[in-house]
């Protein structure tokens, strides 16, 4: 059965926290519902359990309207950040809440702990407390619990934020593995935005509590629709230009970035990503490249880190390690950096306010 | 060697425990003493009066009494104040204490005052045939008077540091309002339940001032096991006081025990 989200709107107070959400999640479908904190995710997500009362718009359930819909009767599983398993009961007891609740005959209700416990690899962990298990554990008996009464939509509220990097990645595919073996429809909510591009079908992009996109993950980070997606998905640096003639000009730089195509003129804003920048020696010539100089370069594992100044920008650019070492850059040295691809975006009206809030939200500086 | 923090250590150590020692233990040890060198056949002997037995039958029913309204009263009324916001919140959750506060008699008095057979509520009730004054009921009234905040500032801490995603679980689960309180929230609760429980049966036990005042002291009907020991006491029994006295210390003890047992059972999950 599918989920479909009509217009849902939630305000607390004068602030709207969920503005007009509109999207649905098809049977079988894992998808991510991806955004910073405060854009109203958790709060969607706990609207279609119930557990908030939407101020506007309307939730169905296959053919049928859930809007109005208590809690207790609609069929969804839900699962908590924190766990929120019952401390006094066994791990046994937790899964079987929900089929006790709807007085599922005892043999059945055994049988189908049985095999959830399997599910989730914990078949010898029936008789344990919650408080004897580690984090990850707990979040596998949150789930199988969630599971137990087959629900028709499984919500999972940033399931796997409170564990370490590690656990996180390795139940966020074994998530994956549940899902396509049951083909629940799925939906979770994550602020992660490599997991969500890991495990999901689908991933809708939420901003101040509207959708910014919908898309297969690739969509999403190859062809952002809106400069916030396309800053909030992955690394990405953002420069102010000017366009004229299908040119742009950077403040405080002589050369210009070709942009064919591109009629009018007026301010613009340019995303680049690290891995689209591309290093080279001084001298070198080319299509939009541009002098600078290295300010930092930090070791990051497989690869480094260096930031470049050109003119009154900085730019981060990422070098594989065997890049690296073929030039060794070293800070303060004169370099050329290319620019090898770029989302363009316009600048429309506001501009300052969209700054501002990509500021405060922590993208830019 | 010994730090001078471990020689500081030892000597708090050895103050607590001589301290306890000296306060506590020493004075049920003299009880014990005192029967021996009396007459323990005497003492035993006094205990099994039926007047003594009485006595101790009525502390005991009462107390339970007590304790089965409590429970509840205490359990809602901390409900109430961690789960709603409302004026005179804060009042109310002061005036929890005051029982504790208040000197027992003076309680007694109080209660005289306010259901005695002159005062207008107790001239309605006595029209429906309660009698609130020299009475058992008065005894359980003022019992439930002195031992009010035990349940409450038990369960109350218990309720203010709950996670309530457990109830939206259980909810997401189908469980009714009702169920999410049955199944969820008062199995939480039970430990702090029961502890407020025993606090308040053992505290009704050796309670005197509020019912000596309220209920009297009459043999067979009202008087309870302290009033007893107090009057035999009086009237220089001294082996009918030791008698009663060690059953009721008897009793402590096995609360004590039994608090003891069911906490370690409601803790194993934790």
């Amino acid at each position: 059965m599918s989920l479909r989200l009509e217009n849902l709107t939630k305000r607390f107070g004068q602030t709207t926290v969920v503005d007009g959400v509109s999207f649905s999640v098809e049977k079988g479908e894992l998808t991510a519902l991806l955004g910073p904190s405060g854009s109203g995710k958790s709060t969607l997500l706990r609207m279609i359990a119930g557990l908030e009362r939407p101020d506007g718009g309307r939730l169905w359930l296959g053919g049928e309207e859930i809007t109005g819909k208590a809690v207790q009767k609609r069929s969804l599983g839900f699962v908590f950040q924190n766990y929120a398993l019952f401390k006094h009961l066994t791990v046994e007891r937790n899964i079987a809440f929900g089929l006790e609740i709807r007085k599922v005959p005892p043999r059945e209700i055994r049988e189908r702990v049985e095999s959830l416990l399997e599910l989730v690899k914990l078949t010898d962990y029936g008789k344990h407390y919650p408080h004897q298990l580690s984090g990850g554990q707990r979040q596998r008996v949150a789930l199988a619990r969630a599971l137990a009464p087959r629900p028709e939509v499984l919500l999972l509220d940033e399931p796997f934020g409170a564990l370490d990097a590690k656990v996180r990645s390795s139940l966020a595919q074994w998530l994956r593995e549940i899902h396509s073996r049951l083909g629940t429809a799925t939906l979770f909510v994550t602020h992660d935005q490599n997991e969500a591009i890991e495990i999901s079908d689908r991933i809708v992009v939420i901003n101040r509590g509207r959708v910014e996109q919908i898309g297969g993950g690739e969509e999403v980070y190859d062809k952002p629709s809106t400069r916030f997606v396309a800053s909030f998905i992955g690394n990405v640096n953002i420069l102010e230009g000017f366009l004229d003639k299908e040119r742009i000009s950077f403040s405080g730089v002589e050369e210009t970035l070709a942009a064919s195509g591109r009629g009018g003129s007026g301010p613009v804003v340019i995303l680049v990503r690290p891995e689209e920048l591309s290093l080279r020696k001084l001298g070198e010539s080319g299509e939009n490249l541009f002098p600078g100089t290295v300010q930092t370069v930090s070791y990051r594992g497989s690869f480094f880190q260096v930031e470049v100044r050109v003119g009154e920008m900085v730019l981060r650019a990422v070098e594989e390690k065997r890049n690296f070492h073929r030039y060794e850059w070293r800070e303060g040295e004169r370099v050329g950096v290319s620019l090898e691809g770029w989302q363009f975006f316009e600048v429309p009206e506001g501009h300052e306010e969209i700054r501002e809030k990509l500021r405060q939200l922590g993208y830019i500086e | 060697m010994r730090s001078e923090g471990q020689h500081r250590g030892l000597l708090l150590r050895s103050f607590a425990l001589l301290y306890v020692g000296l306060l506590i233990l020493l004075p049920i040890f003299a009880v014990g003493v005192k029967t021996f060198s009396t007459s323990p056949a005497r003492v035993l002997h006094e205990l099994f009066t039926p007047v003594a037995l009485a006595s101790l039958r009525l502390t005991i029913l009462t107390a339970f009494a007590m304790v089965a309204v409590n429970v509840v009263t205490g359990t809602a009324t901390a409900w109430v104040l961690v789960r709603y916001r409302f004026p005179g919140r804060k009042v109310l959750d002061s005036l929890v204490d005051l029982p504790f506060a208040i000197p027992t008699v003076v309680t007694g008095i109080m209660l005289a005052a306010l259901y005695g057979p002159r005062s207008v509520v107790g001239r309605v009730l006595g029209r429906y045939g309660i009698e609130m004054v020299y009475s058992r009921v008065g005894i359980v009234l003022a019992l439930l008077f002195v031992t009010f905040p035990f349940v409450v500032r038990s369960v109350q801490p218990v309720l203010m540091a709950w996670e309530k995603e457990a109830e939206e679980a259980a909810q997401t689960l189908g469980a009714s309002p009702f169920q999410v309180f049955a199944k969820v929230i008062l199995p939480a609760l039970r430990p702090s339940i029961l502890t407020g429980a025993a606090l308040s049966f053992s505290r009704a036990l050796g309670e005197f001032g509020s019912i000596v005042v309220l209920a009297g002291n009459i043999p067979f009907k009202t008087q309870v096991a302290a009033v007893y020991v107090y009057g035999e006491m009086e009237s220089s029994n001294l082996e009918g006081a030791l008698g009663v006295s060690l059953a009721l210390l008897l009793f402590s003890f096995l609360i004590l025990l039994l608090l003891n047992l069911l906490q370690r059972w409601s803790h194993r999950y934790e």
